[in-house]
């Protein structure tokens, strides 16, 4: 079985239609347009991280923009490094570097998955929270990195959206087709099994804990591919990459789409946007009030977001929405 | 014939309070063992030193002749032992086939390799089997407590096991469902060709489907033979008198 | 340098002491409902911006405020229990800790909105009480005999009372309580009130000894949470240890290393207990 007949399905033709209907944006050389979509793809790749995690797993991942953080200071090091020993800007795109701000998130957090894993429910979530705090203050307090006034980079690149545009599209669609083939082999059901019942699990031969460090270190890499994306098209970076904005903000696109499903970070991002575009013109400065509202509306009555309540109350689309 | 699984002085201790006590004992293939025991004998905490759920402070214990005592759950489960539970624990937001189809992918070497397309066919033919046919794509957590105790025993089924343990299968029951499981689990021996050991509560089905009857009482062995001679023992009399009297 | 030592000690006791308080109530909530609250930090805010607003607006002293506090926290608690809390006492922690997560995101940015984003304290008294070489601000010393005051308080409320003893029992064993006819429900709301309440007055505390702004709410939670993590789920006694504990190694970093780092010790001293001391220093059963 390959994963060309896995994706003959509803869902994932729908979302490569839309992938390749937004990779027509640029053609449009608004450049305001570029931004807001860059924003969003940017939101939906953290999101697709996320869901990975606290969707897939169940452990509440609440500092997960520390991978967010650390991609995107991987890629600013690593520009001012070759920057100055180059003296001058960068005879390749920046965005070659892009991978590797994923990678290092990976090995970070193939670090800290072992003894951090094995906490479980309100202790790992807020064990999470400590750790993005204590690398955000690293950061701020080291002189290498900048600390309080980061590290501008446009020394040594020039600022180009569309590029980062189109990286943050191609990592989109790339962790949707991961989330999607990730629920349809053995590592979804096990992640699914410990979700739902990580002893039970273990008793029906799950290792549980090689599965919760697997899924941490996939999704690790795809916020820190988006947070040095992030950081090449801003030509800027310094330790609000760290800060709590983002983290709210991927919590209630996750929580808006469906928790656990495929489509729901994608979904998500949009309505996410939708909504803060019509509350920033009615209230400018209390929308995030309002978001904190809508998160425990949702979690409240329709704890499934919009593609769970869909499955639900539409009995046709159950099979469908993925 | 050697033994399936072979226990031997297995000691497990929670602070000052011993749960088991140097129990040694041997289950041979395709036998069905009834465990039976006033409440806190130590029954469930010997299918959780079996499982690999906690490691015993002392003894063996060799499964298939393979020390086992030591392995991590999941490792032990993989060898071949499955279990169900006495508070029933499905997987409650997936459909009834969902759990079951956990149950193939991660079974026993072999089963394991198990695509999802496969793994689903094998647990349709587990539900047919389990008369659960009709509720494959219900989420668990709306099934009856009666389907609920059939889906875990499916579950552990799908995977194949040598052995399964059943930890009050039959408890909360109503007597037709009862008759039911009786069926099925004599079954699971008959055409499946399972070892089975079984915690039970319910004396007069315990004592018909069991070869076997071990008595624990104060996490300590104190009987161990065919059910005729088990209900005629003065210790185990004694030791129900007990737990009626309190 | 004993001096200093003692002096760094002596500071680590009086703001640790604070801790302890607002520990207390997240304690008390955590270990008899099994709901963390993640609004902790924005519950102790509300203390401090009432403090500091009757100070600031009409020159309330900030000793009638610490009294306000407790119907505030009884009104607040109350209030946030049967709107939110009661939904989704035993549901899943995925669930309490989502819906606490937007109640924080709430409180905080009306905070923002209402107080702006500007760091706030009460310049109440300036004076100090010199014992020996230590220098204590008497204002500390007034908070840590308030929150001495509480802490008794508490201790004979769930010691000699009919409801503390509930308390207790709950905090023990759920089903256990239920069966010798607890009134669950009740205990509940009784919990989730003085958890509050604690959370309130310690806030009033913090205006008169620490600088704060909205954004304080999230480092306050943490140390909560550590302290907690520290003192052992549940334990009343653990948690004051715990949050003396907790403010003498800031208080020490604070000195010894740098103030920057303050706060990311208390990050790595969590990490540290919940991998190797998950039951807290005073625990005794693990997992």
């Amino acid at each position: 079985m390959t994963l060309l007949a896995l994706c003959a399905r509803p869902t994932p033709i729908a979302l490569l239609l839309a992938f390749a209907v937004m990779a027509l944006i640029p053609l449009a050389r608004n450049p305001e347009l570029n931004g807001y979509f860059l924003t969003l793809l940017d939101l939906m790749l953290l999101t697709y991280s996320l869901n990975m995690v606290v969707g897939f797993s169940g452990y509440l991942s609440f500092g997960h923009i520390v991978f967010w953080g650390l991609g995107g200071y991987t890629a600013g090091m690593l520009v001012t490094t070759i920057g100055r020993a180059i003296a001058g800007e960068l005879t390749f795109s920046p965005y070659l570097l892009v991978p590797l701000g994923g990678l290092v998130a990976s090995a970070f957090a193939a670090v800290i998955a072992y003894p951090i894993l094995r906490i479980r429910g309100a202790y790992f979530a807020i064990a999470t929270f400590s750790v993005n705090l204590a690398v955000q203050t690293i950061f701020f307090n080291v002189p290498v990195f900048g600390g309080a006034e980061g590290l501008p980079l446009k020394r040594f690149m020039s600022y180009q959206i569309v590029p980062a545009f189109y990286w943050l599209l191609a990592f989109g669609l790339l962790a949707f087709l991961s989330s999607y083939l990730i629920l349809r082999i053995k590592l979804g059901y096990g992640l699914l099994a410990i979700l739902n019942d990580e002893d039970v699990a273990q008793t029906m031969g799950v290792n549980t804990t090689l599965y919760k460090i697997l899924i941490y270190i996939i999704a690790a890499f795809f916020a820190g591919a988006g947070g040095a994306v992030w950081a090449l098209a801003q030509v800027f970076v310094d330790p609000e990459n760290f800060g709590i904005t983002r983290s709210i903000e991927m919590f209630v696109a996750m929580l808006l789409g469906g928790v656990g499903t495929t489509l729901g970070p994608f979904i998500g991002a949009f309505i996410y946007f939708a909504i803060k575009d019509l509350l920033i013109i009615r209230f400018p400065h209390l929308h995030l009030v309002f978001f904190g509202g809508i998160i425990m509306i949702i979690v409240l009555f329709v704890p499934g977001g919009l593609v769970g309540a869909l499955r639900q109350h539409v009995p046709g689309l159950r099979r469908i929405l993925e | 014939m050697g033994a399936i699984l072979e226990l031997q002085g297995v000691t497990k201790r929670f602070g000052g309070l011993t749960a088991v006590r140097d129990v040694s004992l041997a289950v041979a293939p395709r036998e069905i063992v009834g465990l039976i025991g006033p409440n806190g004998a130590g029954k469930t905490t010997l299918f959780n030193l079996i499982t690999g759920v906690y490691r015993p402070d002392d003894g063996r214990i060799r499964f298939n002749g393979e020390r086992t005592d030591g392995l991590s759950a999941y490792q032990i489960a993989r060898r071949g032992i499955r279990r169900t539970y006495q508070v029933v624990r499905p997987f409650p937001e997936m459909t009834v086939l969902e759990n079951l189809m956990v149950g193939a992918i991660f079974g026993t070497p072999g089963q394991g390799r198990l695509l999802p397309v496969e793994a689903a066919a094998q647990a349709r033919r587990t539900l047919e089997f389990l008369g659960l046919g009709g509720r494959a794509e219900t989420l668990s957590k709306h099934l009856n407590l009666g389907e609920k105790k059939r889906l875990e025993l499916g579950r552990a089924l799908t995977a194949d096991p040598a052995l399964l343990l059943l930890d009050e299968a039959l408890a909360g029951l109503t007597p037709s469902e009862i008759d039911h499981a009786v069926d099925l689990i004599s079954r699971i021996r008959r055409e499946l060709g399972k070892t089975l050991i079984i915690v039970e509560h319910v004396m007069r089905t315990i004592m018909k489907i069991s070869d076997r009857i071990v008595v624990l009482h104060h996490g300590e062995k104190i009987a161990d033979g065919p059910p005729d001679v088990i209900a005629r023992d003065p210790q185990v009399v004694e030791a129900y008198l007990g737990e009626a009297m309190l | 340098m004993f001096a200093l030592l003692l002096q760094v000690i002596a500071n680590g006791l009086l703001i640790g002491s604070i801790y302890g308080l607002a520990a207390l109530g997240l304690t008390l909530v955590w270990g008899i409902m099994d709901v963390v609250n993640l609004a902790h930090g924005e519950f102790i805010l509300v203390g401090a911006y009432l403090c500091y607003w009757l100070f600031a607006g009409w020159g309330i002293s900030p000793l009638v405020s610490f009294a306000l506090s407790i119907p505030l926290g009884v009104l607040f608690g109350w209030l946030v229990h049967v709107v939110l809390i009661r939904q989704v006492v035993g549901k899943p922690a995925l669930t309490t800790l989502l819906l606490t997560f937007g109640l924080s995101i709430l409180l905080n940015n009306l905070m923002l909105n209402i107080f702006t984003p500007d760091v706030r304290m009460i310049r109440w008294s300036q004076q100090s009480i010199l014992v020996g070489p230590l220098v204590l601000p008497s204002t500390r010393l007034i908070a840590f005999g308030i929150v001495l005051l509480l802490t008794a308080a508490l201790y004979l409320f769930l010691e000699r009372t009919y409801p503390g003893r509930g308390i207790r029992a709950l905090m023990q064993d759920a089903e256990a309580a239920a069966a010798l006819g607890v009134n669950t429900a009740r205990i509940l709301l009784l919990s989730f009130v003085i958890g509050t309440i604690f959370a309130v007055v310690a806030g009033a505390l913090v205006s008169v000894v620490l600088p704060f702004e909205p954004a304080s709410a999230l480092p306050l939670a943490i140390v909560a949470f550590v302290v907690v993590v520290v003192g052992g789920l549940g334990r009343p006694l653990g948690a004051m240890l715990g949050g003396i504990l907790v403010g003498t190694v800031e208080s020490f970093t604070g000195t010894f290393i740098s103030q920057a780092y303050a706060p990311a010790t208390v990050s790595f001293l969590l990490i540290l207990f919940l991998l190797v001391r998950p039951a807290g220093l005073f625990g005794t059963t693990v997992r």
